[in-house]
């Protein structure tokens, strides 16, 4: 096998692996009121659905995961979605105070529309569930993929 | 210093089942350090790993076996120094291939004093999703299938009878010496196994040829 050969296979090696849209945000939520962890379980609930919704309104047809991070004074909660029928899977560990800032990183990661509609259907779901819950938003990083994964290896 | 990799496609159990595993073999007197590389630049799963009080190193996402092999090297090589762990547990990004993992780790012998040895290659498969999965990403779950010395069935508690069956004979068409093998990371069905076989099984070592013949099967058309 030529060395022209294995560059060609290693690129559609990648093509295969990267044909998955992502979309990855770090966010800081408050409510001057606080927030319970009801409260913060039902919102990560609804961030995630809210977002994969979205994403399916603009033409994905298969979630690869959609997952979240909470980190808060009073602990951690985590959210996982790999199937709407399922649901959101929440691994709670916050005690049992209100608080009134947490950080957020948001994952989503779709088959069957690209990185920039990730993005956008994202951002649209994460300001719907921000409205919905009377949040204030600051997002602190906001980061989407293009190809320049597989880059290395297309020549120009 | 053993390295053992659990992968699978993106949703296939593998965080829950890697952290019950830790557990495990901590338990059982082994010091545990675990490489996490999700696709995104911000990683959530390493953060979630910590809250169980484990070892957990990130690595940014990208080309698990050319563009980001020599943090994933360099990051082995800082594990052995500072924290000395005899088993480091890694969980591909869940679109990565398993044999160019392999040569990235052995990468990390040039950097200290470490020899690398593989636990065998563990795939998870989602019987819930295999349906969904087959449709919209053969190609990838396939390349994971192929790769692997033992494939999970995962999520067991939530399949149908009908569709772990089904999960077996895609294997079994696509992997014939895999050993199969039922799974449910949030019932810790198939831990102690798992733990057994990453404790006292060892895979082979990297082999160029071996890899270009598994990747031309799967994309080059031969």
């Amino acid at each position: 096998m030529s060395e022209d050969d294995d560059d060609a296979l290693h690129l559609e090696m990648h093509r295969a692996a990267d044909e998955l849209g992502k979309f990855a945000a770090r966010l800081k939520i408050r409510k001057s009121k606080g927030m319970t962890p009801t409260l913060a379980k039902e919102f990560m609930d609804s961030l995630l659905v809210t977002v994969t919704k979205e994403c399916f309104a603009d033409g994905a047809d298969l979630i690869g995961h959609v997952k979240a991070f909470m980190h808060t004074e009073t602990g951690t909660l985590m959210a996982s979605l790999v199937d709407l029928k399922t649901g959101v899977q929440l691994t709670p560990g916050l005690d049992e105070r209100s608080f009134k800032e947490a950080e957020v990183t948001l994952h989503v990661i779709v088959h069957g529309i690209w990185d920039d509609k990730v993005k956008e259907a994202s951002r649209r779901g994460i300001q719907m569930t921000i409205k919905k819950f009377n949040l204030d938003l600051e997002v602190l990083q906001d980061y989407f993929e293009t190809e320049k994964s597989i880059e290395h290896h297309i020549k120009k | 210093m053993k390295l053992a990799q659990i992968a699978g496609f993106l949703g296939s159990g593998k965080t829950t089942l890697l952290i019950e595993i830790s557990r495990e073999l901590v338990s059982r007197g082994h010091r545990i350090a675990i490489i996490v590389n999700d696709v995104g630049e911000i990683n959530v799963d390493a953060k979630f790993i910590e809250t169980y009080g484990l070892k957990a190193r990130e690595i940014s996402g990208g080309c698990i076996c050319c563009q980001i092999a020599g943090s994933f090297a360099n990051t082995i090589a800082i594990l052995h120094n500072t924290f000395k762990p005899d088993i480091v547990i890694v969980e591909p990004s869940g679109v990565a291939i398993p044999w160019g993992l392999k040569r990235a780790a052995e990468y990390s012998e040039a950097e200290c004093d470490v020899v690398i040895e593989h636990a065998p290659v563990i795939t998870l498969v989602d019987a819930t999703r295999i349906d969904l999965l087959m449709e919209a990403v053969k190609r990838l779950v396939e390349t994971q299938i192929r790769e692997a010395d033992v494939v999970l069935i995962n999520k067991v508690d939530a399949a149908t009878e009908e569709q772990i069956e089904k999960s077996r004979q895609l294997i079994r068409s696509i992997n014939p010496k895999a050993e199969i093998m039922l799974a449910s990371g949030r019932e810790g069905k198939g831990l102690k196994e798992v733990a057994d076989i990453i404790e006292k099984r060892i895979s082979p070592r990297y082999d160029e040829a071996v890899e270009k013949e598994l990747l031309r099967k799967q994309y080059g058309g031969g």
